[in-house]
């Protein structure tokens, strides 16, 4: 059978299997309400809430705080920070290349080829309710991953058992870079219908790192300014049936990158789904979902406010991806079974202009991304088995068939300088499975895993054409023939609860087998003028991840609470050479006090020094302690309230730099802020 | 939702750019052409590609000459005639000789020379179209004018006729096909770039003609050497790309090879030419202090 007719059946087959297995179901009463957040399946992985939820109020959390600090205070995930504004979230000790980043299922692809829009970017806290993390191989519901998923799900007010129109308007200000923030939301909800509307800006200027005697602290190339804006509407047609629409508008302009030598002029993207929802009554589903979904995204990266470049250039990049995923949740006897057929199709353009400083010499321009078109579709299952209140399973299977197709002509053959007789297109099937007993015995739980999944390469990794890696001072170029990677992992984690305390300890440990990662080519000049070489993806035979955390907190008498984690991370590649971006031994405490409508609130961050990698051209960063206070009050007068929050970040003013802060560029200094969210 | 709509705009520009520059180009080159006889042009040969460059009167029959751009340049020329009778038929099979002359006026003594050229033969698809090709040395100008010495028979016995032919300079700041250079064993080497005539992104064929100067008129082509390629951007830090392999001479005499191209815009294809036991006639490498080869061609794509 010829490709394109094994790629339809592959799409096809599951599809037509998934509507009929649908049409048999018998739909009466029963109850399983679920909403999606709560649904039997229990989640492998870990919950971040993100903001203050309207309506409920009790953590001292910055409820202004950006995606990115939230997401960096759970221990599965480090932030690379290239400046202060998108920060790239890496799980489990791998950076995005590996994991797989949704909203609310939906897949995005980032249009930076340089990685300084990752998905998270384009979305805002007051947008979300939290990020669902999955470790390994369970999280490939919606993509081939090693190091799991991020699901970012939306914020939804809901149906309403009674008509009701809420808001709020919520204003910050951070002394650090002069951010501003300002904020509105508005909530309808009603038996048959819900909306809600919210608009954020942000506004920054250069942030500053902590102070050292004589030098500057100013950090050039690091402001930015973020309007985002998004909606959400749900109708009930009947009894049981929901339909939502949602659409998010991110407008980021004027974005510093003190870490890379571009700054970006726009990073704008647009994102919106539809989605049905069936709720049957009786019988084994649950729930049935079906969700259509589109979204684009336009990236350009521009130095015309740098002093001095070697060359002038722009460097455009479009990404826009739609598709569309299925599922369902059904419980029968001792299973709760999830299962999800997805599918999209993405195109990835980027491109690079150059002006020579004669400005008689004809402009150069070349695709740095040769419109790489991606079509992906998988099924994937999980079942919960509850053999008895001690003991738990939890299966997972999927398979997906991954595509690309290299859509343009000059980038084809551009990339045939590196890769003689390149194929127009490039087929793969993407297997993962696993599965995690989870034992309660008394005051214990523990939970023992394993699992296998493979991965395509990135757009990047197969199609990347004279990137430049800031941090290694590399040009970077792809290669289309790269196999899947893969990985096997084994976890083990357990919780100890005993009165006051509560103690959680988790270790993973990832066999990744063809790990892909750029090697240096001698005999390869580079593109970018002062580059240090030409590094070309490669695959070492395998490479070793360990994450290890452990975590403890204990109320110790009201209103007091302290708690405190410690993680750490291991990486080497089969060759000997240690992975890039591997996180030393951190801390974290926390000391809380929660007395009625006060929460005041002391933390500490710590961490040793890094072990670099010097083959990826990183320096050891010496370890630091950093210290920060917040104190927040509710204030309330019939249905308003007002929430403020202020406190300071690094309140030592602490000059550090951690071993992800791209370029070596030093974290900020000390931050005191402010903020302020009223709702009705 | 319409996603992403500067997309489709701007492939349909990066694909119109090219011929489009090469368009205007070729109208420029053209506007510039003035002493040739007012009239029509003639129809061009189908399915060739050709442009008419100049028509000949010979008593009742009628030279007519073409090339791929409609003009005659420094470098490498592929050339084809046309000998029309007087009722404007094609006339086929003939016997065809041609010898390029370029007259100097050297301020009172006047200054003979010819260039590298071909044998013209009729064409395999066509025996009324007469093919070979002339690598011209140097411009036309008011003091040196080349002219073609044309000999051909049509079955009424030889007859010679010459054609005044205008070559036009193919030197520019980010465009040069054609070079001179000074061999370290004290001979003149010729190079003409023939391919690629239209250079693109990635891997592209390349053919060189390499003569070595014996006298005015012997130009034979310079047997067993290897040239090597080394394309750079000397706009950007004086970049290369991977992707070329050096030239080797080829049953047809011509060197062929293969450059790469990462990008577009000006490129410099640095060559060193090296004879049969690799010593090198002309031409050095690239390296930080010594940024282009004394042997180069000029290309913009």
């Amino acid at each position: 059978m010829k490709p394109e007719g094994l790629r339809r059946l592959a799409i096809g087959l599951p599809l037509l299997l998934a509507i009929g297995g649908l049409r048999g179901q018998a739909l009466p009463d029963s109850l399983a309400e679920h909403p999606a957040g709560t649904m039997p399946v229990q989640a492998l992985g870990e919950v971040v809430i993100l903001g203050t939820a309207p309506g409920c109020h009790g953590h001292a959390d910055r409820p202004l705080g950006s995606l990115d600090s939230y997401l960096s205070g759970s221990n599965s995930v480090n932030m690379i920070r290239r400046g202060c504004y998108a920060w790239e979230p890496m799980l489990n000790g791998m950076a995005t290349e590996r994991s797989v980043i949704t909203v609310d299922g939906m897949r995005i692809y980032s249009a930076c080829t340089d990685k300084m829009d990752p998905v998270t970017s384009y979305v805002e806290t007051s947008n979300l309710s939290r990020a669902r993390i999955k470790n390994g191989a369970s999280g490939g519901e919606h993509g081939g991953t090693i190091a799991g998923s991020i699901d970012l799900e939306r914020r939804r007010s809901g149906f309403g058992a009674e008509r009701g129109l809420g808001g709020s308007a919520s204003a910050g200000f951070e002394a650090n870079n002069s951010q501003r923030i300002l904020g509105a939301a508005l909530h309808y909800a009603a038996p048959s219908s819900f909306a809600d509307v919210d608009a954020t800006f942000r506004q920054a200027g250069n942030y500053r790192a902590g102070q050292r005697p004589g030098m500057r602290s100013e950090v050039d190339f690091s402001q930015f300014a973020k309007c985002n804006v998004s909606a959400i509407a749900g109708y009930r047609p009947g009894e049981r049936k929901e339909l939502e629409a949602s659409v998010i508008f991110d407008r980021a302009t004027d974005v510093g990158y003190p870490g890379l030598p571009m700054d970006v002029s726009l990073a704008q993207a647009l994102i919106g789904s539809v989605q049905y929802r069936h709720l049957p009554r009786n019988g084994p589903v649950s729930l049935w979902e079906a969700k259509l979904y589109a979204n684009g995204i336009t990236h350009v990266m521009d130095d015309s406010h740098r002093p001095e470049v070697p060359i002038r250039m722009d460097m455009p990049g479009w990404s826009t991806t739609e598709g569309f995923y299925t599922k369902l949740y059904a419980s029968a006897g001792k299973h709760a079974i999830k299962a999800t057929l997805s599918g999209h199709r993405n195109r990835s353009l980027a491109e690079m202009t150059m002006h020579p400083s004669d400005p008689a010499e004809p402009a150069m321009f070349m695709l740095t991304w040769p419109d790489v078109r991606t079509l992906y579709s998988g099924l994937n299952a999980e079942d919960r088995i509850r053999f008895s209140d001690r003991i738990d399973l939890t299966v997972h299977a999927g398979l997906g068939m991954h595509e690309n197709t290299i859509g343009s002509e000059p980038g084809r053959r551009s990339l045939e300088l590196f890769h003689a007789a390149l194929p127009a297109s490039q087929q793969r099937w993407l297997p993962s499975g696993g599965a995690t007993i989870a034992v309660h015995r008394g005051r214990f739980t523990h939970r023992i895993g394993a699992g296998g999944s493979q991965r395509a390469p990135s757009v990047s990794e197969g199609y990347g054409f004279y990137l430049l890696n800031a941090n290694d001072n590399y040009d970077y170029v792809g290669d289309p023939g790269l196999r899947n990677e893969g990985s096997l992992s084994a976890e083990l984690s357990g919780t100890y609860r005993h009165d006051r305390l509560q103690v959680e300890w988790a270790a993973a440990w990832f066999h990744v087998m063809d790990y892909i990662i750029g090697k240096p080519r001698p005999e390869l000049l580079p593109m970018t003028v002062a580059a240090a070489g030409v590094k070309v993806y490669e695959q070492i035979p395998y490479a070793t991840l360990v994450n290890a955390s452990l975590g403890a907190s204990c109320r110790l008498g009201e209103p007091w609470e302290l708690a405190a984690d410690a993680s750490w991370r291991y990486g080497q590649g089969s060759d000997g050479i240690r992975l890039p971006l591997i996180q030393p031994l951190m801390g974290r405490a926390r000391l809380r006090y929660a007395k009625k409508r006060y929460v005041a609130e002391a933390t500490a961050e710590a961490s040793a020094r890094h072990r670099p990698s010097v083959e990826s051209g990183e320096v050891a960063k010496p370890g630091y302690l950093i210290g920060g206070l917040s104190l927040s009050r509710e204030f309330t007068w019939g249905r308003h309230r007002l929430t403020a929050n202020i406190g300071a970040d690094n309140i030592l003013d602490q000059y550090y730099t951690t071993f992800s802060d791209w370029f070596g560029i030093p974290s900020m200094g000390r931050n005191a802020y402010a903020h302020v969210v009223y709702a009705w | 939702m319409n996603f992403a709509p500067d997309w489709e705009k701007r492939r349909m520009m990066s694909k119109l750019s090219g011929p489009l520059a090469l368009l205007a180009l070729v109208g420029a080159f053209a506007s510039c052409k003035k002493d040739e006889p007012a009239g029509p042009a003639p129809q061009a040969p189908a399915d060739t590609g050709l442009q008419w460059v100049q028509s000949v009167a010979d008593g009742d029959r009628t030279i007519e000459l073409y090339t791929g751009t409609g003009m005659l340049v420094v470098g490498y020329n592929r050339i084809a005639i046309r000998i029309k009778d007087d009722g404007g038929n094609a006339v086929g099979n003939a016997a065809v000789a041609w010898e390029p002359v370029m007259t100097m006026d050297m301020g009172g003594s006047t200054h003979q020379h010819g260039c590298p050229h071909s044998a013209i033969a009729p064409a395999p698809d066509d025996p009324a179209r007469y093919e070979g090709y002339v690598v011209f040395s140097m411009a036309s100008s008011s003091t040196d004018a080349w002219v073609l010495d044309l000999t051909y028979d049509v079955g009424s016995g030889p007859r010679d006729v010459a054609v005044p032919v205008s070559v036009q300079a193919s030197d520019g700041p980010f465009s040069k096909r054609f070079i001179s250079a000074a061999g370290t064993d004290g001979a003149t080497y010729l190079l003409a770039l023939v391919e690629p005539s239209r250079p693109s992104f990635g891997v592209n064929d390349m053919v060189t003609a390499l003569y070595r100067v014996e006298g005015p008129m012997e130009l034979p082509v310079a047997d067993g050497c290897t040239i090597r390629v080394d394309p750079r951007m000397p706009g950007m830090g004086n970049h290369s790309a991977p992707g070329s392999e050096d030239l080797v001479q080829g049953p047809d005499g011509f060197y062929h090879g293969k450059v790469g191209f990462s990008m577009t815009g000006y490129w410099k294809i640095n060559l060193i030419v090296e004879d049969g036991a690799g010593t090198a006639l002309c031409g050095e490498p690239v390296t930080a202090g010594h940024e282009e080869s004394s042997v180069h061609f000029k290309v913009t794509l």
